[in-house]
């Protein structure tokens, strides 16, 4: 199932996942603010991507779900990351840094 | 994480899972917006735009990969289960008659399978071949003796199944053939073991038999090469069936000694449980070696031998082809060397008399139960799948009228955001939901209704063996029936469904439409299933008055097997004159007399030729009968005498025929004092009498010729049958003819006893199964229909409440408000029965060759058809009228 968007964009929102689910487990409302927190309003996660991105994402085995209770003690899905999930992390974090690397020189190229 | 783990997972989420996560999460927002200082609702009303569609989202993350996708079937799946549980009526009726439907078709299908489709369970099986002979003129030169099937193929050529010993022996060396096995089904032996006698049926088998088919000994051993020879301790393996049967499975009787017809074998084996031999629907008790079985279980004549006589056919061959050799090739390599092996008797025989080699597969065995059945089983086939399509049409009309109350919660699915696709989708897992649920009851029922259709084909043989249990297959064709009767009868409500995403609901009167044309269809094929029901039912009537040319009723048949117990020449003939006498002084019987064949078994056909007439050949059935026959039997004398004690060894041999063999040899002038050659013997015609119906009912009688038993004493040996005519119903003194038999000679045991009425109506098996099944489901097919009706007058009666209310306030009689539903009966019906009548008459030319006296244009059952079907119509309508016509105004008015 092919998405309409791009793939680099995608990849952007799962490794901020699973930058984010790193850290330790956490529901999808605490996912989203995390990233938007962080990086202080910049990133605005859009839900229409990110329940879907966390179910691709657990069918591909980076993340698990288990129901847990939440901090104002309602049912809540927490994700957290596997060890396939991490080494997914690690790659994607590396493609992500040559990637930016290499627009940065463009950038720069005057 | 495997896969399995994995799906789990999905299933144990529970449908709800990913909206708990979305509603979790919105509300968090509001929590959130609400901090900041805005109202409940305006925090949640920002929340949920946020969000976006959360439907919509809810959606899109399940659709993301086949897991997903199954999560979403199973929450149809959950969905359909729930619709269907909040509907029991509806559901049970549907199950029901999708159950009756599929398991009608499971139950022909599987009986099918084991007439037809079921393999020899033999190692490789498609290599294997059956031989037999074919040839224009009978080969008189070559064969005296033919003993097995013999048959007038289509083209006129003369089909035989078996051949001599020294041909078999020399065709085993023949190129293409890894080898050749012989086999004969002998009659029935007498047995005896454990101080214990009994009838049996042995297979005689040549000593390569089991290796050949590759079958094994379940206990101890099978049967080879050493067994088969003259001086070979007599061996026997046992079937399993017997086995369990006669022994309770007990492996000790390994090496006991089975006395068959008073010659003592040992048991060595027990044959696998599969194995029924070659001839699918028979089962044999016994495997007997040929050459110990000779002087056993078959007799030659004085000082001959079975294996040296080139004149006597008696091996039944099978043979094994070569790895690639196929049959074609086989065929032309084995012809020549088959004329070879007939011997130097090939050039004296007229040419077109000189058979040839004749192959067929014999992956499925030979079976007179494939040829017999295999046509009318196919017609059954169809017949319940019209019953099939019937009940299909009463589900999906359920399903309709399901899908208008659904109405309300369709459009909120799809206010919702629920997708069309989605929708249909839905409904279409219902309705596989519903087919499957009433196939795995059809399976149920299907193995009921094979077991009852066994029953009734089964009727004539007692050493009837068929598997008709579920295979592979047959549960893979109910998978497919159930599969697509749900898509079918789904197709009315999903698409509707489809529609409804289009249009939102304006679809009232298409609806309905599509509900009537569902009724008119059912009501078609009802006609069409009524129609050959009843003529199926009809020909059985007619098939069993038939004038066999006898007096049938008070007759009772019986065997007995004298030889086996060593009667022969004065002491056989005194037992027989002894019982005669013993069984006419039971009270009530009025006379007995004896035959070497059973009325309606026919016998064998011989070549005669008219003295009067050199080389003039006549062919004729022989029986051979005591005094006193033409009497029991009540069959008229037309001219001369009937035979009597005077007509013995030493008087003149004398001969009655019958008015068919008149027409046949003397283009019916009266032959009384004419003469015919026979075996060697002359006979003269001394009498004429009634023509009685040799083996087909529906044949015309064929030439026959009576012979005295004392005149031809050889022909009195092995199994002769006993005619008793009874004062009253004949099965009554039963046990007082097996008294009498026991007590002359204990160890006789007698041989299918029964009614001449039970024994034609074995003959009528095949129309018997017609009658009942085809009956049956035309009663169905007729159930369905009415409930068709029923269910479409309702919901317009029950629509058109309201319009009936306002007709009535303004003043409609009953009556015409009566007549308002009737109309609508009267256009179901009407139009059904227009486009029922061509496809009947059309559909139904296909059985005609399966009725006995009907033309498929009877007039009669067509009107039958017509009216049951009318009053069903009107009974289903009552209902819905009386409710009709019943409306309150007010009430009606205050409606909805």
């Amino acid at each position: 199932m092919g998405s309409p968007k791009g793939d680099q964009l995608q990849g952007a929102l799962e490794l901020l996942v699973l930058r984010t689910l790193a850290r330790g487990a956490s529901h999808g409302y605490g996912i989203a603010t995390h990233i938007e927190r962080v990086s202080d309003d910049i990133l605005r996660v859009e839900e229409g991507s990110l329940y879907p991105a966390l179910h691709r994402m657990e069918q591909a085995g980076w993340i698990a779900s288990d129901w847990g209770l939440s901090e104002n003690n309602r049912r809540a899905k927490y994700y957290r990351i596997t060890a396939a999930g991490k080494r997914q992390l690690e790659a994607a974090e590396e493609h992500w840094n040559r990637v930016t690397a290499a627009v940065n020189k463009v950038l720069r190229y005057v | 994480m495997g896969f399995w783990k994995r799906l789990r997972g999905t299933f144990a989420d529970g449908g709800m899972a990913a909206e708990d996560e979305v509603s979790f999460h919105i509300d968090m927002r509001v929590k959130e917006y609400m901090a900041t200082g805005l109202s409940q609702e305006e925090a949640r009303r920002k929340a949920l735009l946020r969000f976006g569609n959360p439907t919509a989202v809810k959606e899109k993350t399940r659709e993301m990969n086949i897991l997903s996708w199954l999560e979403s079937v199973g929450q149809d799946l959950r969905y359909g289960v729930r619709m269907l549980r909040r509907t029991p009526g509806l559901t049970l009726v549907a199950v029901l008659s999708l159950a009756l439907g599929i398991g009608a078709n499971t139950a022909i299908f599987s009986l099918l399978d084991a007439v037809m489709l079921k393999m020899l369970p033999v190692r490789e099986p498609e290599r294997l071949v059956i031989l037999e002979w074919a040839a224009k003129g009978w080969p008189e030169k070559l064969m005296d003796m033919h003993s097995g099937a013999m048959d007038r193929l289509k083209d006129g050529r003369l089909q035989g199944s078996s051949s001599s010993h020294p041909v078999f022996t020399q065709l085993r060396k023949a190129e293409p053939f890894v080898d050749v096995l012989g086999f004969r089904n002998a009659g029935s032996v007498h047995l005896y073991a454990d101080g214990r006698a009994e009838m049996g049926q042995p297979d005689v088998v040549s000593g390569n038999y089991f290796q050949l088919l590759g079958v094994g000994a379940r206990v101890g051993r099978v049967l080879t090469e050493q067994d088969d020879r003259a001086d070979a301790t007599p061996a026997v393996v046992l079937s399993y069936g017997y086995w369990a049967r006669r022994f309770g499975q007990d492996e000790g009787v390994i090496g006991k000694t089975l006395a068959v017809n008073g010659k003592a074998f040992t048991i060595v084996g027990v044959t696998e449980q599969e194995f029924f031999g070659l001839t699918p629907g028979t089962s044999p008790d016994l495997f007997v070696p040929m050459r110990p079985s000779e002087g056993a279980v078959m007799f030659p004549p004085p000082g001959e031998s079975l294996f040296q006589k080139e004149n006597s056919w008696w091996v039944r061959m099978a043979a094994r082809l070569r790895p690639g050799v196929t049959m074609e090739q086989a065929s032309a390599a084995s012809n020549a060397f088959y004329r070879q092996a007939l011997g130097d008797a090939v050039h004296s025989e007229k040419p077109e008399s000189v058979p040839t080699l004749v192959m067929k597969p014999g992956s499925q065995g030979l079976s007179t139960l494939r040829s017999r059945f295999s046509q009318p089983l196919q017609i059954l086939m169809v017949l319940v799948a019209v019953v099939l399509l019937i009940a299909c049409a009463n589900v999906a009309n359920l399903l309709l009228a399901r899908a208008s109350a659904r109405q309300r919660e369709t459009a909120v699915r799809l206010a919702v955001g629920a997708g069309r696709a989605r929708l249909v989708r839905q409904h279409l897992t219902e309705s596989l939901l519903l087919a499957f649920l009433g196939g795995a009851l059809g399976l149920l029922f299907s193995m009921y209704g094979a077991n009852a259709l066994l029953a009734i084909v089964a009727a004539d043989s007692e050493s009837f063996r068929l598997d008709v249990r579920p295979d592979a297959r047959v549960l893979l064709f109910t998978a497919a029936v159930c599969l697509f009767t749900g898509l079918l009868f789904g197709l009315a409500p999903a698409y509707r469904a489809w529609r409804e995403g289009n249009t939102a609901g304006e679809m009232r009167e298409g609806r309905l439409a599509l509900r009537r044309w569902l009724v008119v269809g059912q009501v078609a094929a009802s006609l069409v299933l009524l129609f050959a029901a009843g003529l199926f039912v009809r020909s059985l009537q007619k098939a069993s008055s038939i004038d066999l040319g006898l007096r049938r009723e008070g007759l009772l048949l019986m065997g007995i097997d004298p030889s086996s117990q060593g009667y022969e020449g004065e002491r056989l003939f005194a037992l027989h004159e002894r019982l005669r006498e013993r069984l006419a002084a039971i009270p009530g019987v009025e006379s007995v007399a004896l035959s070497r064949f059973r009325l309606l078994d026919g016998g064998h056909v011989s070549i005669m030729e008219k003295m009067e007439q050199r080389g003039s050949q006549v062919e004729a059935y022989c029986q051979f009968v005591s005094p006193g026959y033409f009497e029991t039997a009540g069959i008229p004398l037309v001219a001369g005498r009937l035979l009597s004690e005077r007509d013995r060894e030493g008087s003149p041999n004398v001969v009655v025929a019958n008015e068919a063999f008149v027409r046949a040899a003397y283009q019916g002038a009266m032959p009384l004092g004419r003469r015919i050659r026979w075996d060697m013997k002359e006979f003269e015609i001394v009498g004429v009498v009634r023509d009685a119906k040799g083996e087909s009912l529906k044949a015309a009688a064929p030439p026959a010729l009576y012979h005295a038993f004392r005149q031809l004493p050889q022909q009195a040996e092995g199994t002769v049958n006993f005619h008793i005519r009874v004062a009253g119903e004949p099965t009554r003194i039963g046990p007082e003819v097996r008294a009498v038999v026991s007590s002359i000679d204990s160890k006789l045991p007698v041989i299918q006893m029964r009614s001449m009425e039970r024994q034609m109506e074995l003959r009528l098996v095949t129309e018997q199964l017609f009658a009942r099944v085809a009956g049956g489901f035309g009663v169905v097919g007729l159930a369905l229909a009415a409930i068709g009706v029923y269910g479409v007058l309702a919901y317009t009666v029950a629509r058109r409440t309201r319009e009936i209310g306002v007709r009535m306030a303004l003043g409609a009689e009953r009556s015409r408000i009566l007549w308002m539903v009737a109309r609508e009966v009267l256009t179901l019906v009407v139009l059904g029965l227009l486009a029922g009548l061509p496809l009947a008459l059309m559909g139904t030319r296909a059985i005609e060759s399966s009725l006995y006296g009907l033309k498929t244009s009877d007039v009669p059952t067509l009107a039958a058809a017509v009216a049951l079907l009318a009053a069903a119509a009107v009974v289903a309508g009552i209902w819905p009228a009386r409710t009709a016509s019943r409306v309150d105004p007010v009430q009606a008015l205050r409606h909805d």
